[in-house]
């Protein structure tokens, strides 16, 4: 069997190898190379293995060239799915790429491997050879299954948690919504018939009462803000704006306010959600007010590129310190005392939640006495929508 | 007083598990004086029994006259509100009491079922008590007082 010429030309200086330099060459590329790699004869006998094959598949030289694969160490390489690739596959498509085998080896434990196979012939008289690549993704894939079930369990736990703050909200109320009716059925009976502090006492008490049954409300629509089925459908903000300014109706007119509102476009988003966000930026911008001056708030969009609406909430009102700009929307912050302004401190946490929840995002700015502008912004459309009407 | 087309006072029947909600109502429908009988029962499975006069309720008539209305709370033990609901109004000889869900419950799958079963109104329990005795002013002057019900 005639040996064919092979020469290996380096294009820069035209240097040419003699054949006995070339596969010199060949073979310290071959073991340079971090991947293990195999060249077989037609009957599958290793006549070729690099370093890496030796390292990783802790192998020795001695006891692999020669050998046939599928008896190597003792049949630890006899792999269906490898012969299945070499024997059949291979016959009929010569190039193979990331054909994945999982396999328990006795000696060396699970090995993933990601295999490209050649079958190559170098000429009508020169017998074919396999050339095969294995490459150990071990490593890699036991991270992403690691990745993967961290993910899944975060998520499990995210889930719990909403679920928990939905089901003890929930059964929170009942018990609270007999205190506040009885509380009040007592004020009522007795009020007139205990005195001074006793009857301060009783006040405080059911303020205190009133005060706790905001908070659950308002954590309850915060865990349903996640727990809810997305729907996502054409909103028109311009009409909830409307819908939710017609609600305000008697607090801006008790302090002689308005809102002006702007552009507003129709963007694919639950309505629901909407009417909730723009309540609660509406409401704070007429809450946090100056004293001494009606509050005027402006509500207007505009689109931020192709995908995006900006949707601003402007007010006079009394501002804040943008050093507290990210931290407002941090469940449970309040930078007033709760006798200036009530509230629970989940408002703008359910608006971020909301926000996010419709791939966008929330952001303040503003100026100690100079007002607030509070900024959203949503995706004009959205990937599931129109999938339930 | 209210009375049917007779002239003859109709008793409320209140079906509610919850002890501190039967005195709210109680005292609610007391502070909107409406001084008809009420009775209570416990839960869906007293209530058909009051309703069929079986059980601890058979026996001597009078002990459990038929109701001239009913409130009728939505989740409760052994039989809930809704099946309740279901065979009142799938007897002929019960559809035509009134039934009035009285319930916490202010999701829109109940309500709309509620309806599908044949309910009369429904109403989600208020959250102060003021507003309690409100809805059962209001739920008085509508059922006892405005509608002509049928005749006992």
């Amino acid at each position: 069997m005639a040996n064919p010429r092979v020469r290996l030309a380096t294009p820069r200086d035209g240097t040419e190898y003699d054949v006995p330099v070339a596969e010199q060459l060949l073979l310290d590329i071959i073991d340079t190379i971090r991947e293990p790699l195999l060249v077989l004869d037609p009957e599958f006998r290793i006549t070729q293995a690099n370093r890496a094959f030796f390292d990783i598949f802790r192998v020795e030289r001695e006891d692999t060239i020669g050998e046939v694969l599928f008896s190597l160490g003792d049949g630890q390489w006899d792999i269906a799915p490898l012969r299945e690739l070499l024997r059949d596959k291979l016959a009929v498509e010569p190039r193979l790429n990331d054909f994945e085998v999982d396999h328990v080896f006795p000696g060396i434990g699970r090995k993933i491997m990601l295999l490209n196979a050649r079958l190559v012939a170098h000429g009508p008289n020169t017998p074919r050879i396999i050339l095969l690549a294995i490459e150990d993704i071990t490593a890699r894939r036991i991270t992403e299954l690691r990745l993967e079930e961290q993910r899944a369990e975060l998520q499990r736990s995210n889930t719990a948690l909403d679920e928990f703050a939905s089901v003890a909200s929930h059964d929170l109320q009942e018990p609270l919504r007999k205190i506040l009716s009885f509380g009040e059925r007592l004020t009522m009976s007795a009020g007139p018939a205990i005195e001074g502090e006793s009857q301060r006492h009783l006040e405080r008490m059911l303020d205190a009462t009133a005060r706790m049954r905001t908070l659950i409300n308002d954590l309850l629509v915060y865990s349903q803000v996640s727990t809810r089925a997305q729907r996502f459908r054409p909103t028109d903000l311009a009409k909830i704006a409307r819908e939710v300014i017609g609600d305000l109706e008697t607090v801006i007119s008790d302090e002689g306010g308005r809102v002006e509102v702007g552009e507003l476009p129709v963007i694919d988003a639950d309505p629901l959600l909407m009417r909730q966000l723009l309540q609660n930026l509406l409401g704070n911008a007429l809450k946090y007010r100056k004293k001494d001056e009606p509050p005027v708030v402006q509500l207007s969009g505009l689109p931020a590129g192709n995908r995006y609406w900006r949707i601003m909430v402007a007010d006079n009102g009394i501002g804040f310190n943008e050093l507290y700009a990210e931290k407002i929307f941090k469940m449970f912050e309040r930078l007033h005392g709760k006798g200036e302004y009530k509230g629970s401190g989940i408002g703008l946490a359910i608006c971020r939640k909301i926000a996010e929840r419709h791939g966008g995002t929330i952001a303040a700015t503003s100026a100690m006495g100079k007002g607030a502008t509070f900024t959203i912004t949503l995706p004009a459309r959205q990937v599931t929508s129109g999938q339930s009407q | 007083m209210i009375k049917d087309r007779n002239k003859i006072p109709i008793s409320i029947l209140v079906c509610d598990d919850d002890e501190d909600d039967r005195m709210l109502t109680r005292q609610a429908l007391e502070d909107a004086h409406i001084s008809n009988t009420v009775r209570f029962v416990e839960d869906g499975e007293q209530l058909l029994d009051y309703l069929y006069q079986r059980g601890p309720f058979s026996g001597e008539t009078g002990e459990a006259p038929r109701p001239g209305l009913i409130l009728l709370d939505l989740n409760m033990p052994k039989l809930d509100g809704r099946e309740a609901l279901k065979t009142i109004k799938e007897d002929d000889t019960l559809r035509d009491i009134p039934v009035v869900v009285l319930s916490t419950s202010r999701l829109d799958e109940d309500i709309a079922r509620s309806y599908q079963l044949g309910v009369n109104s429904f109403i989600t329990k208020p959250v102060t008590f003021s507003g309690l005795v409100e809805a059962m002013n209001v739920l008085g002057r509508y059922w006892l007082e405005i509608v002509e019900l049928p005749p006992a």
